[in-house]
């Protein structure tokens, strides 16, 4: 039985092509039969989409992948050259002169505690150098000297020239009895 | 009436999720220095709006922008009325543009069918993810007058989608002479309006093209009385090869036969629309060519933008070599975008910036949803090997805008640190001698740069390193 339909299938294909010219026996592409196959390929992308979204969403929430942190201190403000945050932590009381921690990769890979000069000079940033003076920051005798050495560790002569000018005009910097966040 | 499961209302959704986080990230910009401080100062010393009028003739000899400062001036009102932040007024309207101009390409695209709903999911994160969309997040002077003129541009293509209405030519007028009045980019909003009647849009009437007209004829005819001229070259800096010119080396270098500068900018005008290369007139592929870099991000956009604009030109030779006649309303709207995006590149002539084609990046964002969603209605008809080889390309290209919708986050993040901070320069301590001596100017700066100091804002520092190579140029 299963022979004959097959038989009878393959005559009719022949009388085809016969009929039709030889180009419609070669086989048809195998087509859609409706828009549903065209809607779920492009589901990926809807997908992509919603993914986004909640990644997004879940930023807005707790989540923060493009937010800096909470407890940001001072000398990392000054690291990373965010004047408008150190004025708002100024405001709030913070110490221009304290030592604090900054996080591993904003001056250097591994965490120090530094103060916000200190972090502004490791940065080379002479205009946060300029802003911390203006609001209040110490600079004189007993703490230029190591900044200029921190600048000339970091090899920055731009920030080692504005420094030895802001300090005071007899000083002497000696670099070997200044101890050094880090001497490499 | 539409059920939750209507490929409309998950249009809906899916615009709403993609919307709100990028509201959130627009609502984060602390308003900018330059550009808004000065708009807003002169709104808040006014004698009175009608002063605001009479002065803004006097504001530059190039530009006649009156509601520029008049909407400043109401917004300014609006903070002493409700007593809540300048930041929430302004980026409040800016987030409102936002919300309408994503409103009004939703309606202007019309997802009826599950097919129309696939081509929305690639065609919506073209709308976000185009450069010149984001030009109208970044900037604000201090409301984003492209953002206004793109909402009443689009306005009037979903107009002219509707039954012809009597109030219609009244609302187009009212648009067109807003638009005008923000910025001379809003003459667009006329090509709209011509290009729909051209193509014959039900909506739009010959009332309403001829009002419109007389309309904008009058207002190139203030123009000349009150002697305002077009910006030439050398007004603002502007692109040429792999080198940015300011406006004097520009007028330096093409003042003298400026005919083949213009040239070279709408031709990059219209190419930044279709390639998104160049930018501001610079070719990254010039630069790469000189220096041997390649950033990711050229790669990102030229490829998202090569693929949607060959689909865009696939159905322009499919559908639109018959006569007008036999036009659908798709092909006429189709039509109407391709008519704006052209107009609008041939806006550059002076000078290229992402803004002034922003509005040609809405419609070709339109064009591209009609576009796509005859390629996904074709599929059936073709080789289960084709629409498998289209639907992946289609998934690629998606893939890639949305890359590059997110990247809008980024750079918005970016922006508002970059803008938080230059208000550090703003009533610096050592610098009393330049603080605003009137009282009222002073108390207002020092209440907006408070602001600024008061919402903290992401640091660059904290955000992922890649994002620079991966998303801005």
């Amino acid at each position: 039985m299963g022979d004959e339909v097959v038989r009878r299938a393959m005559n009719a294909t022949a009388t085809a092509a016969l009929r039709n010219g030889i180009a419609r026996v070669l086989p048809a592409p195998r087509r859609l039969r409706s828009g549903l196959p065209a809607v779920a390929l492009a589901a990926p992308a809807a997908a992509w989409i919603v993914a986004v979204a909640a990644l997004a969403l879940l930023g807005q929430a707790a989540y923060h992948p493009f937010m800096t942190p909470a407890d940001l201190s001072l000398s990392e403000a000054a690291a990373t050259r965010d004047h408008l945050e150190m004025l708002r932590q100024i405001r709030g009381g913070a110490s221009l002169d304290t030592p604090a921690r900054v996080r591993s990769g904003l001056v250097r890979q591994g965490e120090y505690v530094l103060t916000p000069l200190e972090a502004a000079v490791a940065s080379g940033q002479v205009d946060t150098v300029q802003f911390l003076q203006h609001h209040g920051a110490r600079m004189d005798a007993t703490t230029v000297a190591g900044l200029i050495c921190l600048a000339d560790v970091q090899e920055d002569r731009e920030m080692s020239a504005y420094l030895k000018g802001q300090a005071p005009p007899a000083l002497a910097v000696d670099c070997d009895s200044v101890r050094l966040p880090w001497s490499d | 009436m539409v059920g939750l499961t209507s490929p409309r209302v998950v249009a809906i959704v899916l615009a709403t999720l993609i919307t709100l986080p990028l509201a959130a990230s627009l609502y984060q910009v602390p308003i900018q220095v330059s550009d808004s401080l000065e708009p807003i100062v002169i709104a808040t010393t006014a004698a009175s709006v009608g002063q605001l009028m009479a002065d803004a003739p006097r504001f530059s000899p190039t530009t006649l922008r009156p509601m520029r400062y008049v909407q400043a001036r109401w917004l300014l009102n609006s903070v002493e009325a409700t007593g809540v932040s300048y930041r929430a007024v302004f980026r409040g309207v800016h987030v409102a543009l936002l919300m309408l101009l994503i409103a009004l390409f939703v309606i202007a695209v019309r997802v009826r069918t599950w097919t129309d709903l696939a081509a929305f999911t690639v065609a919506f994160p073209v709308l976000i993810g185009i450069h010149t969309f984001a030009a109208m997040l970044f900037e604000a002077f201090p409301v984003n007058h492209y953002a206004e003129v793109g909402v009443c541009a689009l306005g009037i293509l979903v107009l002219a989608q509707q039954p012809p209405r009597s109030y219609v030519p009244a609302i187009a007028c009212a648009l067109l002479a807003f638009a005008l009045s923000v910025v001379e980019s809003g003459a667009l909003v006329w090509i709209v309006v011509i290009g729909c009647a051209a193509a014959r849009m039900r909506g739009i009437t010959r009332s309403t093209v001829i009002a419109t007209t007389l309309l904008i004829v009058g207002y190139f005819l203030v123009r000349h009385s009150l002697g305002i001229s077009s910006p030439g070259i050398g007004g603002m800096g502007s692109g040429f090869g792999a080198t940015f010119y300011s406006a004097d080396a520009l007028k330096a270098r093409f003042g003298e036969h400026p005919l083949g500068f213009m040239a070279y900018n709408v031709a990059s005008g219209l190419l930044s629309l279709l390639l998104s290369e160049p930018r501001t007139g610079v070719y990254g592929t010039a630069i790469w060519w000189k220096t041997g870099t390649l950033h990711p991000v050229l790669v990102v956009n030229v490829v998202s933008s090569a693929i949607t604009t060959i689909v865009i030109g696939w159905y322009a030779v499919r559908r639109l070599r018959v006569g007008r006649a036999a036009w659908s309303d798709a092909d006429r709207a189709f039509t109407v975008c391709c008519l704006v995006i052209l107009v609008n590149a041939s806006l550059t002539a002076a000078y290229i910036k992402d803004e002034i084609i922003s509005v040609g990046g809405l419609f070709y964002a339109v064009a591209a949803f009609i576009a796509f969603r005859e390629l996904l209605a074709s599929m059936p008809a073709r080789s289960l090997a084709a629409s498998a080889a289209m639907a992946l390309t289609l998934v690629l290209t998606a893939g890639l805008w949305t890359f590059r919708d997110l990247g809008v986050h980024y750079q918005l993040r970016y922006d508002a640190f970059k803008l938080r901070n230059d208000w550090a320069e703003v009533l610096r301590p050592d610098t009393r001698e330049n603080w605003p001596r009137d009282p009222t100017v002073l108390a207002l700066t020092r209440r907006i740069r408070d602001e600024a100091i008061a919402v903290r804002t992401a640091s660059p520092s904290f955000m992922p390193r890649w994002g620079d190579r991966w998303w801005i140029e």
